[in-house]
């Protein structure tokens, strides 16, 4: 058993490939997405349903040591601030 | 204006289907449309469109009268957000206005598709070559956004630029989904002609309005869904996604009848004039300009402009030709 972070990521489908070169950036190597989400948020509601990515939101998340999301906390702080979404951070037990 | 006008364009099945999912939002139904369908639909009427475009494109030929069209296309598809932006500026914060600017500078297919189909009901002619037209008046809209949009970044120095870059204007302007997808099924029907239309008819041509009528089903289910949303957004906004595109559409039937376009043609440019995006903008102004809420634009094109064109701006709009041409 290994103590670690879980980031868990809800945002417009459409930013989903900026989220990744983010994590990229950050030598975040693996990572789950679910895609077409549906919610309600501060820009309305997302029904996931639509011919454009805009109405979707996708949900990401990944697992990481302390040291990982020291570095690259502050990064997906600014990320939402201005795109939008969520950012939900757990302290979790990885089985290994 | 005459209600048979309205009832031509209304009592047609592919619109029925659009206030069918409307009213079933209304009456709390459980029907949806799974993803990714509604995707599928769009992709096959932007196929369908642009392989027909072409086809006619290459029948008709390239002459002064197609340039004409094309050329007051585009003059529109620039003018359009430039003064909807300046408009919208003295109501809203900058970046709400670039991208409402740039949703109603751009165009909806699926609103063009509908007014080639009430055309064809109605039996007037109209040139292929407009589907050329309407494939340009997609990006001068995005361009123009993104150049707003990156002259706002530049003001504020805690934004980053990157993602208003050449670059990233013209990547987002040309090669986002549905205008690729347009020029190049425009592109394929051009080269291959009536012998690739012909082989291509069965699915594009005869099923298409049968894709239609699906496809506007799934509009009026999410139109419905994004009405309720229309509350916190004030008279303003409102009237804007109405008035707007009646007054673009005046301006460019004033221009069409200046330049002695035919019916057909002057009624398309009114259209598309009038019409404002829903898959195009919206996500290029998502990703260019992420301070402007999607809570505003994207219920403004899809839950009023949109089902106001396609029930009564198209009746509204030919009958003013009719009129003006005589």
């Amino acid at each position: 058993m290994k103590g670690m972070k879980k980031i868990e990521i809800i945002v417009e489908s459409i930013y989903i490939k900026r989220v990744l070169d983010l994590f990229a950036k950050k030598e975040i190597t693996g990572y789950t997405i679910i895609r077409d989400i549906e919610g309600c948020g501060g820009h309305g509601l997302k029904t996931a349903d639509e011919v454009t990515d805009v109405g979707s939101n996708s949900y990401i998340f990944t697992v990481c040591e302390d040291e990982k999301f020291k570095n690259m906390i502050e990064d997906v702080r600014s990320f939402i601030k201005r795109h939008g979404g969520k950012c939900i951070i757990t302290d979790v037990m990885l089985l290994q | 204006m005459n209600i048979d006008l309205i009832l031509q364009n209304i009592l047609n099945p592919p619109i029925l289907f659009f206030f069918l999912g409307m009213l079933a939002v209304f009456l709390k139904s459980d029907l949806s449309i799974p993803q990714p369908l509604p995707k599928f639909f769009s992709l096959y009427l932007l196929i369908a469109i642009g392989l027909h475009g072409g086809y006619e494109l290459s029948k008709s030929g390239i002459d002064f009268d197609v340039f004409k069209a094309l050329g007051l296309a585009i003059l529109m598809a620039i003018i359009v957000p430039i003064y909807s932006f300046f408009i919208l500026k003295t109501k809203l914060d900058s970046y709400n206005s670039v991208a409402l600017a740039a949703t109603y500078g751009s165009i909806s297919a699926v609103t063009f598709i509908t007014g080639i189909t009430y055309l064809q009901t109605i039996g007037v002619e109209y040139g292929g070559y407009m589907v050329a037209a309407m494939t340009l008046m997609e990006s001068p809209a995005i361009v123009i956004g993104l150049i707003f949009a990156a002259m706002l970044n530049k003001k504020d120095d805690t934004k980053d630029n990157s993602n208003t870059s050449l670059k990233e204007i013209f990547k987002e302007a040309f090669l986002n989904p549905s205008v690729f997808l347009l020029m190049g099924a425009l592109f394929i029907g051009v080269v291959t002609g009536e012998k690739g239309w012909t082989s291509m008819e069965p699915l594009f041509g005869v099923l298409f309005k049968g894709f239609l009528a699906f496809f506007l089903l799934d509009m009026g289910l999410v139109a419905a869904k994004r009405i309720y949303e229309l509350k916190k957004l004030g008279f303003f906004l409102i009237g804007f996604a109405i008035i707007m595109p009646i007054f673009n559409a005046l301006i460019a039937m004033s221009l069409g009848y200046y330049f002695e376009l035919s019916k057909g043609d002057a009624f398309l440019l009114a259209l598309l004039s009038g019409s404002a995006s829903y898959i195009a903008v919206p996500a290029a102004m998502r990703l260019s300009v992420p301070e402007a809420n999607p809570g505003i634009y994207l219920p403004l094109s899809l839950a009023i402009t949109f089902p106001f064109n396609i029930s009564l701006g198209i009746p509204l709009y030919y009958f003013l030709i009719n009129h003006l041409w005589g």
